[in-house]
């Protein structure tokens, strides 16, 4: 009894190690993987154009740049068309490590949701991947190259993903926070607007030169100018489109796009320039630096009134000043001199108050105004969900402490 | 008398077993139906299990008989096969949804490729096994696994706690009762833990105070369950009900995740390890029951049967899995509601203090 019983566990085991060892367990023959790095899409005509970043494993000790190629598939569809991909190369598009979606501005003519709905829905693409929108061409954007890396994808993500400690005047988006702004009651959301410039022009440009301007002088894409002609492309993501439903709407200047990072993301670390303040007739610039940012953004409804109070707190410290013959040194705690912050002041007033012009002007509620009243006003809800654009009221409070 | 189950295992049962197959589909078809108050629907639930398990040890306490003699002792051993049919109805169709998906969740993100059907099949093998063992079984793995579960849990909150938004739960209760209702009665198959302990009965030593020990736990693993469920609301709000892997999704947007890599999928594979038993629970009590109501002798011939069904439900009608998924959400709450909770209630009020019965002391 007891042998028939082994014999029948050992043959049970040995079942399951046929069906277990039957097959390569799913995996796929690196020789036969495109491991995407970024896909940029582009409608031409009523075809979906995806060129697929593609990074290429080699095994060389001479080489240390990472090697891409890039593939352009079309198709009704955006699954179609990567799966042409597959069809065209031999090799098997992998997304897991897609960490990119450029879109191009041929797709603004539709609703943008009809692309990363598929990212979204599909297992196949990690939906913590960035979105943001080319000016131009996405598949041509993508394909530029640049200094900063070999692969392109590469350094779009530095210059969209960056760390706590940088300055935040990007607002950029990944497919998931895209989706759950468009499915929201107020439909809306944002990504960025990459733009190519040139590392020349990069290093000339001086900002618009105004009172005060966010990061005037350089530009978020940093880095240096390349010795090779075909390398000078730099990119700019500080622009930020608005969507509504779908459809752009309208854009934030980078000035705009910083001032909603202060009010929304993690802030702290990010400088700004206070230019041309006057002490005796003398102009001085000052660059502050953020040490704490804290945001309040509260809405109040009654049956007469709906008011958005803004209170935006921001403990800075000098960073430079071109002050001559200054005896401190910056490392000291100095305190900010009363001009500066009033200037400081002023330049984040004005910026909020053009924000929430624009999301009237717009329509697009990348405020969150009405998620606002939903969740903490919800008794009034339904006299304001309609109008509460128009009817709404605005308290603006912004101050600027430094060391005492 | 030689119990099959200690007092302690009893309790570990529900930290082991109670949140691992609410974890998967279950929290999108909450926010489908109530958005933001899906947290009501699983509170709901939970509670009506808590009730059933408390009224179920309360007449544990009164006597030292097994749901089957207890059953026989009032409605007869004809009236006892009939309950039984319903009890056996209910554990086949319970484990139904929870299989195909663990099945779904593993051949769709843990492979590339789309593998064979044949790829889970190893599952019945070890679900096969489990069954035929005695009721012993449970107890050994919930002392096993409470653990793994517990750790596979928490290392998936931990991971989600930073990127979720708490007051995507405001405001409480706009949805409308009857929305929290359809969220309740439609997830239904994934609860009815309660039950469990109407088979428990008789097997394990009752003492003073281990109701407070067993529905303790009982709390613990509900408490699991609406944290999961609050967290996975709060992370993908207004696209909560397309995340139909809830288990995977939570935690991958943490900036340790970003930077480092996918690890969560340690977490990840912890809860589906204990999930093979969890999901093995509900048939290996069908398995037991069929072997009572036809008086089989041979320990795995009841078995196999209910793993064949099950196989063949997985593997040859998996082109109907979702009418099959719609069917139970939609159609079947009230069996999973009167046989999980009405009928055990039911069974245990009608119980009477056994002659000469005395909880015995600590």
């Amino acid at each position: 009894m007891q042998s028939r019983r082994t014999k029948f566990i050992f043959l049970a085991v040995l079942a399951l190690f046929v069906f277990f060892f039957s097959s390569d367990f799913g995996l796929i023959d690196v020789e036969k993987t495109a491991i995407i790095t970024a896909i940029a899409i582009d409608k031409d005509n009523d075809l979906y154009e995806v060129t697929a970043q593609i990074a290429v494993p080699e095994a060389t000790d001479t080489n240390s740049e990472n090697l891409k190629t890039q593939i352009t598939a079309k198709d009704t569809t955006i699954g179609g068309a990567i799966k042409n991909l597959g069809d065209y190369s031999g090799w098997f598009p992998k997304l897991a490590f897609c960490n990119l979606i450029l879109l191009g501005d041929s797709l603004l003519e539709d609703n943008v949701i009809d692309v990363l709905d598929y990212f979204a829905k599909s297992l196949r693409v990690q939906d913590s991947a960035l979105v943001a929108l080319a000016d131009g061409k996405a598949g041509e954007l993508i394909s530029k190259a640049t200094p900063l890396d070999n692969i392109s994808a590469f350094a779009l993500q530095k210059i969209m993903l960056k760390n706590v400690g940088f300055d935040a005047d990007i607002a950029s988006t990944d497919i998931k926070t895209f989706c759950v702004g468009h499915y929201s009651l107020n439909s809306s959301a944002l990504m960025p607007i990459v733009k190519v410039i040139k590392s020349s022009e990069n290093q000339t440009d001086t900002g618009g030169g105004g009172s005060s301007g966010a990061g005037s002088g350089t530009s978020s894409s940093g880095g240096g100018s390349s010795s090779k002609e075909d390398k000078n492309n730099l990119f700019d993501a500080r622009t930020t489109a608005l969507f509504v439903k779908g459809k752009k709407v309208g854009e934030l200047s980078p000035e705009l796009t910083q001032t909603y990072s202060a009010l929304y993301k993690t802030f702290e670390g990010t400088s700004f320039s206070v230019n041309d303040v006057d002490f005796k007739g003398q102009k001085t610039n000052y660059l502050l630096s953020v040490v704490d940012c804290r945001p309040k953004i509260k809405l109040h409804a009654t049956e007469n009134d709906l008011r958005l109070s803004i209170t935006l707190k921001l403990y800075c410290k000098i960073s430079d000043h071109s002050a001559d013959g200054s005896s401190e040194a910056l490392s000291q705690n100095n305190p900010i001199p009363e001009k500066v912050k009033e200037k400081a002041e002023q330049y984040f007033t004005d910026n909020i108050n053009e924000l929430l012009r624009t999301e009237k002007q717009t329509g697009c509620d990348f405020m969150q105004i009405k998620q606002k009243l939903y969740r903490y006003n919800h008794k009034q809800y339904s006299r304001y969900k309609d109008n509460y654009l128009s009817v709404l009221k605005t308290d603006v409070n912004v101050s600027v402490f430094g060391q005492k | 008398m030689q119990y099959q189950l200690k007092t302690r295992q009893v309790c570990l049962f529900f930290i082991a077993f109670l949140p691992l197959a609410k974890l998967f589909m279950m929290p999108s078809v909450m926010a489908g139906k109530a958005n933001e108050d899906m947290w009501m629907c699983a509170l709901i639930n939970l509670a009506l299990d808590f009730l059933t398990a408390f009224i179920i040890l309360k007449t544990t306490s009164k006597t030292d008989k097994n749901v089957y003699q207890l059953l026989e002792g009032k409605v007869g051993k004809g009236g006892t096969k009939f309950i039984m049919c319903l009890f056996f109805v209910y554990f086949l169709l319970k484990s139904l949804l929870p299989i195909n998906e663990q099945k779904e969740y593993v051949i769709r993100t843990l492979y590339t490729l789309t593998p064979t059907l044949l790829y889970f099949l190893p599952f019945f093998f070890v679900c096969f096994y489990f069954c035929t063992k005695p009721l012993r079984v449970i107890g050994r793995a919930s002392d096993v696994l409470w653990l793994i579960t517990s750790l596979g849990i928490i290392i998936l909150l931990c991971l989600s706690i930073g990127n979720f938004e708490l007051s995507a739960l405001l405001p409480v209760g706009a949805n409308g009762i009857a929305n929290v209702i359809e969220g309740s009665y439609a997830t239904l198959t994934w609860f009815g833990d309660g039950l469990y302990l109407l088979f428990f009965m008789g097997e394990f030593s009752y003492r003073k105070k281990d109701n407070l020990k067993i529905l303790g736990c009982y709390l613990l693993g509900a408490l699991a369950v609406m944290v999961f469920v609050i967290v996975f609301y709060c992370v993908f709000t207004s696209i909560a009900f397309r995340q139909r892997f809830a288990l995977t999704e939570i935690s991958k947007y943490s900036t340790v995740i970003n930077n480092i890599g996918r690890f969560d999928y340690i977490g990840i594979m912890m809860i589906l390890f204990s999930n093979i038993f969890a999901l093995s629970i509900p048939l290996f009590f069908s398995a037991k029951i069929l072997s009572y109501i036809f008086s089989i002798k041979k320990k795995w011939v009841s078995p196999l049967i209910v793993v064949l069904f099950h196989a063949f439900v997985i593997i040859f009608l998996y082109q109907r899995i979702h009418g099959i998924e719609v069917f139970i959400m939609k159609f079947t709450g009230w069996f999973f509601l009167l046989t999980a909770n009405i009928l055990p209630i039911i069974i245990c009020l009608t119980a009477k203090k056994e002659k000469g019965y005395a909880i015995k002391e600590n």
